[in-house]
C-alpha cells in the first residue's frame, strides 16, 4: 500500500554548532511543546458539563 | 526558622495533599477512554496510510561483495589477519583486548566471552574450506596454514598494501598489482566468488544446529567493512550525526533519545576510546535522578518557584477567589 | 447458614483451622486499597479542569494500539510485513502509535512536573512512570532491531557497542535476532504493560493530585475547611483513607 506522502527521500537536516536535527525530529520537538503550551492555555469546558476528560 | 522545622513543616505540607476534601463533580471514566482509544487509533490510521512505513532492504553478503568488492576484499584480508574491528573487539568475541572500561571498572573484560568468534576460523578458513570441488584451493588454504606466523604476516601486509590500487574487472572480480601474496591471493579470489554468488551469507550463518535466528557472525563481518557505514552515511544515522534520533528517509525518529545521543557530540565523549561505557554511566546516573525527582532537593521545588501551576489550576483558584470575596 | 453470595461479603462459615485465609486477607487489602468507588469512579475532584490532564490517557491508548497491532504482527510472523501491503499497513500502524505513545508520555511527563505530581505521598506514581519511560526504550529498541532490514543491521551493529561496554552484551546480544525478538514480544511489553497497571492503579488508589494552595488561601485561614484541603497548622493531619468529602 502506497502511501499518500513518500517519506523514503533524503532528510532535510539543520545545523546548530554541534547540533544537527532532522527537520521531522525538530518538528515532532516543536508539536509536543505547541500541544503542551496548548493545553495549559486553551480553556477547559465549564463544569457543568458532563464527560469531563481528566 | 532550623533545618529539622523546614523539613517537618514540609512533611506536614505535602500530607496535607493527599486527601482532597472539597468539591468534586460527576465523570466518565469509561466513556473517557473509549473516545482516547479511537481517536488515537483513528490518528494512527491515517498517519499510516499518510505517511507508510520505512522499510529499506537489508544489505547481504551478496550484495556487498557484488557492490564493492574492493571493500569487501579489504575487510576479508583484515579478518585473515587480525586487524579487523571483530577481530581485536575482545570481549564478548575474543580476548584481543579488555575492551571499555572506566576507571577500575572492567565490566566489557569481566562479563567474559560469550560469543566467541575467531575471526580467522570464522570468516575466512572455514567458509572456504567448505566449498567443495577445488582441490587447488584447497591446496592453498593447506599452505597458508602451514605458513609460519610472520610468513602469514608478510603475504596479508603485500596483500592490503596491494588492495589500494586494486582494480575491478568488469564480472566484479579484484585484480591487484603482482606481487608476493602466497595463497592469500588465490584465498581472497575465492572467497570473493562464494560471497557474490550468496554463499558466504549462508556459511556464516550457520551454526551446530538446522535452524538459525543468531545473525552475529555476518552482521560482525559486514560492520567490520564500509558498506554499512556508507549506507549509515547516507541516511544521517552515524553516531557523529546524531543519528540515534533518526530514521532511513524523511522519518521521524527517536527523538526521545536526544539526551543520550547528545554526549557523543561533544568531548571529552567524542574522542574517548572509552566512550560508550562513560555516556552509558552519565545516562544511567542521570535516569536514576529522573526517578527520584520527588526527592531531589531543588529540582523537585522548582514547580512551586516557576508558577506553571497557577495556568493549570487557574479555574480552580478563580472559584476560591470567588469564595473568599465578601459576598454582595 | 448464610444465603449472601455477594462477593464482598465474608462467608460467615469458615473451614476450622482456616483463620489465616490468605484469599481472604489479599481481598481485604485490596478492597480496602481500591474499593469499587475509586477503581471505576464516576466523579473527579473539580480541580481537574485543564485540557494537560488528557495525555495520561492518551498515552495508555497509544499503548493499547502498539500492543493491539503488535499482535497483528505477531500473528503472521517477522516476515509478514515485508512481503504485502496489508503487512506493511500494520507495521506502519505500529511505528506510528509508538512515535504517539512517547509524544505523548513525554507531555504528560512535562506536565506531571509542573504540577508536582508526586506530593501527598503520590512518590510511586511519579517513580512507576518514570521506570516505565525507562523501560519502554528498550521495549522500543528491540523492535527496532527485529525489523529484519537495513535499520535493524545498522542499529544492531551500532548498539551492541553500547551493551558490550557495560558487559550487558555478554548475555542481552542485539545482533542474536531470536533473543530480540522474543524481548520484543514478550518480555519488555510485559514488563511495560506491568509498570502501567502499576501506575493506573496507583492514580486510581490515591486520586489525581490536588492544586498547590497559595498564599492567599493559607492567610485566609477561616476558609481553610471550605476549601477542603487540611493547612496542616491547625487540625491532625493524616491520610484518612476513608473520607471522601462532599459534593461541591
Amino acid at each position: 500500500m502506497a502511501a499518500i506522502f513518500n517519506l523514503n527521500h533524503r532528510a532535510t537536516y539543520l545545523h546548530w554548532h554541534f547540533i544537527d536535527l532532522s527537520l521531522s525530529n525538530i518538528l515532532v520537538i516543536a508539536a509536543m511543546v505547541a500541544v503542551f503550551a496548548a493545553a495549559i492555555l486553551i480553556p477547559f469546558p465549564s463544569h457543568r458539563r458532563t464527560g469531563e476528560r481528566a | 526558622m532550623s533545618w529539622a522545622e523546614r523539613r517537618s513543616q514540609r512533611r506536614r505540607e505535602d500530607e496535607s495533599y493527599a486527601e482532597w476534601r472539597g468539591g468534586y463533580r460527576p465523570y466518565d471514566l469509561i466513556k473517557e477512554a473509549t473516545i482516547a482509544f479511537v481517536a488515537i487509533l483513528a490518528l494512527a490510521v491515517l498517519l499510516s496510510v499518510l505517511f507508510s512505513s520505512p522499510d529499506e532492504r537489508p544489505t547481504t553478503i551478496r550484495s556487498w561483495s557484488r557492490t564493492n568488492p574492493v571493500d569487501f576484499v579489504t575487510t576479508a584480508v583484515s579478518e585473515l589477519d587480525g586487524t579487523s574491528t571483530t577481530a581485536g573487539y575482545g570481549p564478548p568475541y575474543n580476548h584481543a583486548s579488555d575492551g571499555q572500561h572506566e576507571w577500575v571498572i572492567h565490566l566489557q573484560k569481566w562479563l567474559g566471552v560469550s560469543h566467541p568468534i575467531n575471526t580467522v576460523q570464522d570468516f575466512v578458513i572455514a567458509p572456504l574450506r567448505s566449498i567443495v570441488g577445488q582441490p587447488a584451493l584447497q591446496r592453498e588454504i593447506s599452505a597458508y596454514q602451514a605458513a609460519s606466523p610472520k610468513q602469514q604476516q608478510a603475504w596479508t601486509s603485500a596483500y592490503s598494501s596491494a588492495l589500494s590500487k586494486a582494480r575491478v574487472l568488469g564480472d566484479d572480480r579484484v585484480s591487484v598489482p603482482k606481487g608476493r601474496y602466497g595463497p592469500v591471493a588465490p584465498m581472497m579470489a575465492a572467497l570473493l566468488s562464494f560471497a557474490q554468488a550468496g554463499g558466504l551469507d549462508g556459511a556464516l550463518l550457520t551454526s551446530r544446529q538446522f535452524y538459525q535466528t543468531d545473525y552475529t557472525k555476518p552482521l560482525m563481518f559486514m560492520a567490520d567493512g564500509g558498506q554499512l557505514a556508507a549506507r549509515a552515511q547516507a541516511e544521517h544515522l552515524l553516531g557523529n550525526q546524531w543519528g540515534m534520533m533518526n530514521e532511513t528517509g524523511s522519518y521521524p525518529g527517536q527523538v526521545w533519545l536526544w539526551l543520550y545521543t547528545f554526549w557523543y557530540q561533544i568531548k571529552p565523549f567524542s574522542t574517548s576510546p572509552n566512550a560508550d561505557i562513560l555516556v552509558m554511566t552519565v545516562m544511567a546516573a542521570l535516569s536514576l535522578l529522573f526517578i527520584l525527582i520527588p526527592v531531589l532537593p531543588v529540582i523537585n521545588r522548582i514547580p512551586r518557584w516557576i508558577p506553571i501551576y497557577r495556568l493549570i489550576w487557574r479555574q480552580h483558584y478563580r472559584a476560591l477567589a470567588a469564595e473568599r470575596a465578601p459576598t454582595a | 447458614m448464610s444465603n449472601d453470595i455477594s462477593p464482598l461479603s465474608e462467608s460467615v462459615q469458615h473451614p476450622a483451622g482456616a483463620r489465616a485465609s490468605w484469599t481472604l486477607a489479599l481481598r481485604r487489602r485490596a478492597v480496602a486499597a481500591l474499593p469499587p468507588e475509586k477503581l471505576l469512579a464516576d466523579q473527579q475532584p473539580s480541580y481537574v479542569a485543564s485540557w494537560v490532564y488528557v495525555f495520561g490517557v492518551l498515552s495508555l491508548s497509544s499503548l493499547a494500539v502498539i500492543i493491539l497491532s503488535g499482535t497483528i504482527l505477531a500473528l503472521k510472523g517477522p516476515a509478514w510485513w515485508h512481503v504485502t501491503g496489508v503487512g506493511h499497513f500494520f507495521n506502519s500502524i505500529h511505528l506510528w502509535s509508538v512515535e504517539l505513545f512517547f509524544f505523548w508520555m513525554v507531555v504528560h511527563l512535562w506536565g506531571k512536573y509542573w504540577m508536582a505530581a508526586w506530593r501527598g505521598g503520590r512518590k510511586r506514581v511519579w517513580v512507576t512512570g518514570a521506570i516505565t519511560f525507562l523501560v519502554a526504550i528498550p521495549c522500543a529498541l528491540t523492535g527496532y532491531v527485529s525489523q529484519q532490514n537495513f535499520d535493524s543491521q545498522w542499529i544492531s551493529t551500532q548498539a551492541k557497542d553500547a551493551m558490550n561496554s557495560v558487559g550487558i552484551g555478554a548475555f542481552f546480544n542485539l545482533l542474536n535476532f531470536g533473543q530480540m525478538y522474543s524481548y520484543h514480544v514478550l518480555l519488555l511489553p510485559a514488563a511495560v504493560v506491568a509498570l502501567v497497571v502499576g501506575h493506573v492503579l496507583l492514580v486510581r488508589r490515591h486520586g489525581v493530585v490536588p492544586p498547590f494552595r497559595l498564599a492567599e488561601e493559607i492567610a485566609s485561614s477561616g476558609t481553610a475547611a471550605q476549601v477542603g484541603v487540611d493547612d496542616g497548622t491547625a487540625a491532625q493531619v493524616g491520610a484518612d483513607a476513608g473520607n471522601r468529602g462532599t459534593e461541591a
